[in-house]
Formats: C-alpha cells, sequence, structure tokens
C-alpha cells in the first residue's frame, strides 16, 4: 500500500493542486462575469424615448414641479405622462434659442429635440409614443392621490425625521418610488424583461414594504399594525 | 494538462458556484414567477390616453347620468356626473356598466329557436329577415312590450304596432303607469312630477326615494345637500336640516334607516294613510277649489284618525304630529308610491293631500309637467299606451300570433310569474331584443341581441319621479365589436321593407328631430346631450273623484296569514339585468345563506307563527310557492313577511342565478276597483315551516 506523503512539503505536488483547481477558477470566473455584467443586459430590450427629453431643463431652468405635468385628474386617477395640451401650456413654439456656431453639443441637441417636438409631433397634434418606465402591475390597486394625502398627513409635520417635500411640491415624495430625474439631461432608455414584459423601472413589492411594513409605521400598540394598511386587499385585486 | 473529463466537471463545478452569487438564478426565479402568471386570457386594460364621454345610463331605470373614462377607445371606468340636473354619485348598477360589458350572461349573436327546440346561431340579415316575415304573418295580430317607458324606442315601437293595425303595445308596470292612471282619473291632463329641491319638509309614504323610487340619485343629491352641517369640518355654526324627511312603509328600508322618522304601515295601506291624512288637513280648515270637494270631504271624514290608525298600523299620535309638521312646514311635499304594483289609488290620495296642502306647481311641490314630445305621428302618447294592462293581456285567452319584446323580462318580473311564464309560451312566435340571456328571452324563439346602454344610441325623456321635464342623448361609447344591433333601427328597417312609412329611416334622425322639439342647438348626437326645462302645465279641471278613490282603497279581506312587503334592493340590479357580479359581494349572510334567502318577520310575528330566527320556511299563496329562512328583524310591521324583490333569477350568469327564490311567484295582482289596473301591493302569503 503507498505511503501518504503531505503535499505541502512537496512544490511538485502544490504545483499539480494549484493545476488542478484552475478549471474550478476559471469555471467561477466566467459565471461572476457572465452572472453580473453580461445576462442582466441580456435579459431586458432596451428602447430609447423618441425625443431627447431633459427633466433637469424643465424643472432646473423652467421651475415646474412634478405636478405640473404629472398631474390627478378630478377622479382622482393619475394623468401620468402629459399630453401635448399640458406640454402646450408653454410650448406654443420653439422656446430654445437657435444655438451659435460656439454652442456645445447638449444645446444643439436640446435645440433639435424642442423643434422636432414642435413640428412633428405638436403642430400635426400627433401625440408623442413616449415609452413607458414604470407601468402598474395588473394584480394591484394603486392611487397617486391616496399616497399623497395619507403620506402628508404625517410626513409634513416630522421634515426633521423625513423631509418628503410638501403636497405642493412633492418632488422628495415622488423620488421615493420613481427614478429622481431632477439632475437628468437625457431621459434614460426603457429597458423591458423579455419574460415578464414588465420594465426593469416596475416596483416590487419589496419597495412598497418599504413604507407599508416599516416598523417605523408601527402603532405602538405591539400588535403589528401599521399607519400604511399592510393588509393584502390594500394592494393586491 | 489535457481538457479531459475531470476539467469540464471542475469547470461546471466553478461555474454552478459561481453563478450562485450573482443575481442571475435570483432575477430568473422571480421573472419566471411573474412570467407564469401572465396567461394570454387574462383581461388587461388598454394602454393609452384617457378620454371621457357623458352618457345616460339606460341599464338603471333611476335616472342616473354618469361619465365614462375610456382608454385606448375602450369604457375603462364609470365616473360620477354630479353637474348634470339628474346628477350626483352612481347607483349600484351604474357603476357595474362598464364591467357588465363583459358579462358571460351577455347575447352576442342573434339566435333562432329550431324545430327541435334548440338555439342556433343566425346571422343578423338572417335574423331580420325571418322577424321581417313573421311579423307580415302577423300583421295586427302582432302584440309588443316596451321595457324602456324613457326611450324614443318605445314610440317606433307603438308607431310600428299602429301601422301594422295592432292595438296591443304595452308598456311593463311601472310607477309612471300608476301615475299616469291617476293623473287621468282626476282630470290633469299632465305628467306628475315632484319638486323635492325646493321642498322643506318630505313625507314619503311607500316611496323608497333613495333607493329605488323616481330619480334616485338625484333625491339622494338633493338629501345630501339638505344637511350642510354633515360637511362643517371648519368647525363653523351647525346651519341644520333644511329638508326634513319622513318615511311610512311596511320595512325600514335604506330610506327609512335615514329619515327623520319612519313610521311602519302595512303594505297597501298607504293610500288609506293619505286620505287619513286628508281627513286631518280638512278638519284643520284646508280646502280645495274643486267642483267634487264636498264628495271628496265627506269621503275622507270616514277615515278618523282612530280608523286610520287601525287600518294602517300607525301609531294614532305619530299620525297627528305628521299632520301638523305637513301644516307647519313652510313647502311641505307628500310623495306616495311603491316600487311598482301599488295601482293608482294610493297616487290619488298623494294628489289629494297635496293639493290640500295647497303646493300644487308651487315651488317645493307636487308640479305637473308636460307630456313627453313625440316626432313620430303614428305613434300613441305614452299616456294612451300606459292604459292597456300588460297584466291583463297575459290573463287573456287569445293569444297573439306574435310577440315582440324590446329589453323586458315579463317571465321574472310580473306577478304571478310563473303564470305569465305559462302564458308567454302559449304565443305562437316570440321574438325578444334583450342583452341578457334572461327567463324571457330563454322563452323565445327569436332571440335578437341588443346593446347595452354603453353600447347604443338612445335616449332618456324624464325618468318619473323628476321635478323638471330633461331629455337627454346617450351615445355609444362602448365595444364597436359587440354584435349588437339598435331595436329601432331593425324595426324601421322591417317597416319600410313592409311598405310601412313610419317617417323616418334611421333612429339617429328621430332622435335629432327630437332634440329639436326640446330646443337645444349644437349637433345633438355629438354626445352628452342633455336639456332641462323648467316648463309647467296647467292643472285644468282637476278633481278629487272621491267615487273612484273609495272603492279603488276600501279595505278588503286578508289575502293570506301575513300580509306580503315586497321590498328592492339597488344592488340586486333589476329585472332584466339580474345581480351585478361586483354587487355579490353586498349580499349579507342574513340576507342570502347559500341559495336561500330571508323573509323577515318581527318577533311578534314570528312568535305569533310559532317560527324562530333560521327556521326554513314556505311561503305559498295562489299555488305559487317559495322557499326561505326566516330572519327576525324589528324593522317590519307587525303581522307582515317582507320578501327582497330580485332574487331567484333561473337564466343570465352564474352571479344571478340560483339565489334564492323570486318573490313574484307568489304575487297575486288583483283589479284594482274603478281605475282599470292590476295592482299587488295588497297581496297576502300563508307560511310554514319547511
Amino acid at each position: 500500500m503507498e505511503e501518504k506523503t503531505n503535499c505541502t512539503e512537496s512544490p511538485a505536488c502544490r504545483q499539480k493542486c494549484a493545476a488542478a483547481l484552475l478549471p474550478f477558477l476559471g469555471g467561477f470566473i466566467a459565471a461572476l462575469v457572465l452572472g453580473w455584467l453580461v445576462i442582466p443586459s441580456l435579459l431586458f430590450d432596451s428602447e430609447t424615448q423618441p425625443l431627447l427629453f431633459s427633466h433637469a431643463t424643465h424643472m432646473k431652468k423652467a421651475g415646474a414641479v412634478c405636478l405640473d405635468c404629472h398631474s390627478v385628474r378630478s377622479d382622482g386617477s393619475f394623468t401620468g405622462i402629459p399630453q401635448n395640451d399640458v406640454c402646450m401650456s408653454c410650448h406654443n413654439g420653439i422656446l430654445t434659442p437657435e444655438p451659435g456656431q460656439g454652442a456645445s453639443p447638449v444645446e444643439k441637441a436640446a435645440y433639435q429635440a424642442e423643434k422636432s417636438f414642435v413640428e412633428n409631433y405638436l403642430n400635426p397634434g400627433k401625440p408623442v409614443p413616449w415609452r413607458k418606465h414604470q407601468y402598474q402591475p395588473q394584480n394591484v390597486f394603486f392611487s397617486h392621490p391616496a399616497h399623497f394625502q395619507k403620506c402628508y398627513t404625517c410626513h409634513l409635520t416630522m421634515q426633521g425625521r423625513l423631509n418628503l417635500g410638501t403636497p405642493e411640491n412633492p418632488q422628495k415624495l415622488c423620488a421615493t418610488c420613481h427614478v429622481s430625474l431632477e439632475k437628468l439631461d437625457r431621459d434614460a432608455p426603457v429597458e423591458t424583461n423579455i419574460l415578464t414584459g414588465y420594465s426593469s423601472g416596475t416596483l416590487k413589492m419589496s419597495e412598497c414594504e418599504r413604507c407599508h411594513a416599516n416598523p417605523g409605521h408601527f402603532y405602538a400598540d405591539g400588535r403589528g399594525r401599521t399607519f400604511a394598511n399592510n393588509a393584502c386587499f390594500t394592494c393586491h385585486k | 494538462m489535457g481538457f479531459d473529463r475531470r476539467a469540464f466537471l471542475k469547470i461546471a463545478a466553478g461555474a454552478s458556484a459561481g453563478i450562485m452569487v450573482t443575481p442571475v438564478p435570483w432575477k430568473l426565479l422571480d421573472d419566471v414567477s411573474i412570467w407564469s402568471q401572465n396567461w394570454s386570457w387574462i383581461p388587461v386594460p388598454a394602454r393609452g390616453a384617457s378620454t371621457y364621454a357623458e352618457v345616460f345610463s339606460k341599464m338603471d331605470p333611476f335616472g342616473v347620468p354618469m361619465k365614462i373614462r375610456k382608454v385606448g377607445g375602450l369604457p375603462v371606468r364609470v365616473l360620477p356626473l354630479p353637474e348634470h340636473p339628474l346628477g350626483g354619485g352612481l347607483s349600484p348598477l351604474s357603476i357595474a356598466e362598464v364591467q357588465m360589458l363583459y358579462s358571460p350572461g351577455r347575447l352576442r349573436r342573434p339566435l333562432l329557436r329550431g324545430a327541435d327546440g334548440k338555439l342556433t346561431e343566425i346571422s343578423w340579415p338572417q335574423a331580420s329577415k325571418k322577424l321581417q316575415d313573421e311579423l307580415k304573418n302577423a300583421g295586427g295580430k302582432a302584440a309588443f312590450i316596451s321595457g324602456d317607458e324613457t326611450s324614443s324606442v318605445t314610440e317606433v315601437l307603438s308607431a310600428f304596432a299602429n301601422a301594422l293595425g295592432s292595438e296591443d303595445m304595452y308598456l311593463m308596470p311601472s310607477e309612471a303607469q300608476s301615475a299616469a292612471k291617476a293623473a287621468e282619473l282626476m282630470g290633469i291632463d299632465a305628467r306628475l312630477g315632484y319638486d323635492i329641491e325646493q321642498s322643506d319638509h318630505l313625507l314619503a309614504v311607500g316611496a323608497n326615494i333613495l333607493e329605488n323610487w323616481g330619480t334616485v340619485l338625484r333625491n339622494r343629491r338633493v338629501f345630501a345637500n339638505s344637511r350642510p352641517h354633515s360637511f362643517r369640518k371648519d368647525g363653523g355654526e351647525e346651519t341644520g336640516d333644511s329638508l326634513s324627511l319622513v318615511y311610512a312603509g311596511p320595512v325600514q328600508n335604506n330610506t327609512a334607516a335615514v329619515a327623520g322618522a319612519w313610521l311602519p304601515v302595512y303594505p297597501g295601506t298607504e293610500g288609506i294613510l293619505a286620505l287619513g291624512m286628508a281627513n286631518m288637513l280638512i278638519e284643520a280648515g284646508k280646502t280645495v277649489a274643486a267642483r267634487d270637494f264636498e264628495e271628496f270631504k265627506a269621503l275622507a271624514s270616514a277615515y278618523t284618525p282612530e280608523k286610520t290608525a287601525e287600518l294602517t298600523g300607525v301609531d294614532g299620535k305619530k299620525l297627528e304630529a305628521e299632520v301638523a309638521r305637513l301644516l307647519t312646514a313652510q313647502k311641505p311635499l307628500l310623495i306616495v308610491g311603491s316600487s311598482a304594483g301599488g295601482g293608482a289609488g294610493p297616487i290619488m290620495a298623494g294628489v289629494a293631500v297635496n293639493a290640500l296642502l295647497g303646493n300644487i306647481n308651487k315651488p317645493g311641490g307636487l308640479v305637473l309637467l308636460p307630456k313627453a314630445a313625440k316626432v313620430l305621428k303614428g305613434a300613441s302618447d305614452l299616456a294612451e299606451i300606459y292604459r292597456n294592462d300588460l297584466i291583463k293581456f297575459f290573463e287573456r285567452e287569445e293569444k297573439p300570433a306574435l310577440l315582440l319584446i324590446h329589453e323586458a323580462n315579463p317571465a321574472f318580473a310580473l306577478p304571478n310569474a310563473q303564470a305569465c311564464a305559462a302564458a308567454l309560451k302559449a304565443v305562437p312566435f316570440k321574438v325578444c331584443f334583450s342583452t341578457f340571456m334572461d327567463e324571457t328571452a330563454a322563452l323565445c324563439d327569436l332571440i335578437l341581441p341588443l346593446g347595452m346602454g354603453l353600447e347604443r344610441l338612445d335616449d332618456v325623456e324624464t325618468p318619473y319621479g323628476s321635478g323638471k321635464i330633461g331629455y337627454c342623448i346617450s351615445t355609444a361609447v362602448g365595444r364597436p365589436d359587440a354584435g349588437v344591433l339598435n331595436t329601432a333601427n331593425v324595426i324601421l328597417n322591417i317597416a319600410r321593407r313592409l311598405g310601412k312609412d313610419l317617417g323616418f329611416e334611421l333612429y339617429a334622425d328621430i332622435l335629432k328631430a327630437k332634440a329639436g322639439l326640446y330646443g337645444k342647438g349644437g349637433d345633438p348626437l355629438a354626445g352628452g346631450f342633455a336639456v332641462e326645462s323648467a316648463e309647467r302645465a296647467e292643472a285644468g279641471a282637476f278633481s278629487f273623484r272621491p267615487e273612484v278613490l273609495g272603492k279603488a282603497l276600501a279595505p278588503d279581506e286578508a289575502r293570506g296569514k301575513l300580509r306580503l312587503a315586497v321590498y328592492g334592493r339597488a344592488s340586486l340590479g333589476t329585472d332584466k339585468t339580474g345581480i351585478p357580479p361586483y354587487n355579490n359581494k353586498t349580499l349579507r349572510a342574513d340576507e342570502l345563506a347559500g341559495s336561500l334567502m330571508s323573509v323577515l318577520l318581527n318577533r311578534a310575528t314570528a312568535a305569533r307563527n310559532n317560527l324562530a330566527d333560521g327556521d326554513k320556511v314556505s311561503l305559498e299563496s295562489g299555488g305559487g310557492k317559495i322557499v326561505a329562512r326566516v330572519r327576525v328583524f324589528e324593522g317590519i310591521i307587525n303581522d307582515t313577511a317582507g320578501v327582497c324583490r330580485g332574487f331567484g333569477h333561473t337564466a343570465l350568469d352564474e352571479f344571478s342565478r340560483d339565489k334564492g327564490a323570486n318573490v313574484m311567484e307568489v304575487v297575486r295582482p288583483v283589479p284594482e276597483p274603478e281605475t282599470g289596473l292590476n295592482f299587488w301591493a295588497k297581496a297576502g302569503v300563508d307560511i310554514k315551516k319547511a
């Protein structure tokens, strides 16, 4: 019977062992690269918006707030992406001055985008086929007005703990669920999951539970009830 | 080192370990779980911009204007239209209209019954030709029933019936029919309306005004607006109610529940209560300049407070208090009514009380509305059609050769429903225009799918109970692929082919002409057409007709062990629609447990009949029998069984079928003396353990 030797005592043996591990490490690293960098991008179809739209320009330069364009109808439903008539309240023509020779590429692109919007969509009365970042899943109810009202019931008076803005300018409340677009000069592409059909921006239930199941929202009665009702039927159809 | 099996396994092991520390397996697991729920048959609302259309509900007969939100051209939501003269909120039926577009009970294709008794689908041209041939053969022996008294389709059917030489044109029995007969008997050449907006004290006798009598949404809005303090959240001073409401009726229904007082009265004695009040008002010095006032006074004097209390079951002191309130109110108003079948006599007594209160054609009083405008020269007035009694028609031995039914369900809705169904079966050829496969459609030989209100062009002319003339046109906003046609257009087309000139070729032209009569410019078919007019008709040679009243309201012998109070609930839909799926959730276990519905008895009545809460009982009358479970409820008067109407459908869809029993099977109509109508408010039943 062959006598067992301690592998660490033999360089050749150590070399042999390391070589034996190489395929495992190769597979491991390849999987990491695929899993983190390649496969996630393959799961989504990416679409750019039909027009360059800058939230930063509208919010910083024009001083608009979210509710100026994304308002609540009289029936309580949310308008979502504004239609041309909303845009026309400001854009009765091309507002951006035509860029000169020394204009930056960003300025030129902004001018071209507005020109295209006015000439191709606004004047002919054609709606812009904007791609939506977030469609509400079919299995849930969601009311924007209810959240405006309910969240501000407490948060207006506790700004030190969590400032959600004001009902007149609810940008911080909006950014709790939506991507903060204030600083974006170009809207991000819309990514749609090829399996589910939902966009990458669609909220998961865990996002809802950040508030609905937040221990900070619990009543002090120790029964696990929250100010933001977390019963199934509150959201689910 | 070569790439051998061992190396491959090592790579695979490494990849497996590596992939587990990436988001991929967890993300895929999540995505697959969502993907597995994306079944093609799950209805998904269209995506797109919202548009709105203003329409008037044709399903809810109680006057419901509404706004429809559409996405991608399809209706997705029903919203209230508070700015409309009859608007307010929504009714439990109207709010379900979008959902019911997709009801499994909908009819989608014309169906023809073959010689083997089976229904087969046929095309619209085939159906139209078949109907034309049958109508041609039937000629003057064709009969017509309309279930929509506010629509011009009734006018088209009436003109066509007259052109064929048929005298059998009917409307389903309704409160409007009883009121028309009451007005006619009293010499009033107008329609009765109620100006509740300007009244300060309203006594509703039998009229469940907040649930299923008159223009319910408008009634509710007036009631809500009269209580401004209920909205005072700013700490301001309460202003008090500007309208006090008292309800008198056998069951503590939703109107009684919110009224300032509820006076329990025996079912069918509402007219006697009004006559007793008339006597007390005359005693208090009230008088009317009518030719037969003295005779009326003599008749009313027999209904002393004691006798009235004895006959109606109302407490004598409460009766005196209510009459005192009528006398002290600035603008008192009395509404006498029922959900249907109350007869003309009680309404006549109600008119008499209002005349004594001096409120006829006065603000806040009983108002006289001009008759409905008519554009088809060959059509009869609504008042003429109301004279034809549908119950008598079904009792007649000689059957018509053809019976055409538009949007009505007599096999379920008429009293003695089983006998009506049998009479219907005996008609050689029956054809119906119906939205749903209801009990009547199930008996017909030719069934023609009729669009729901959201899918058709139609109009609404002054629903009964309104205080003003109103005319609205509702345009189609629903599914263009529904496979339905408008009854009026089908009939106009057949009339033309049979050489009967009705004066119009298209229903749209009739509505345009009618809109012109109501005097409003613009395109009436563009959507949201609504006209309101405060025009009043003259009272004419008003008379009390005590010789009619005395006989119509005379107390008679009991028709069973218990009196029967049939009450309605708005959430149970109508006879034509059945229970909207949404509303199944509103049925409480004490109203319907399994397939057994409840019969209401108060504790004393239950004890007198040796019954207890939960007992299974049978209610029988004149050969009809239904089974129910006793619910002991103190909101019902003594010696009376309360049964909710709207249960017991045997057709329609799963949301309406096999739930409880149809109370109309034990309701027996009787001729109302002197008025020529059949009525069934005084029905009775025998009750025993089943």
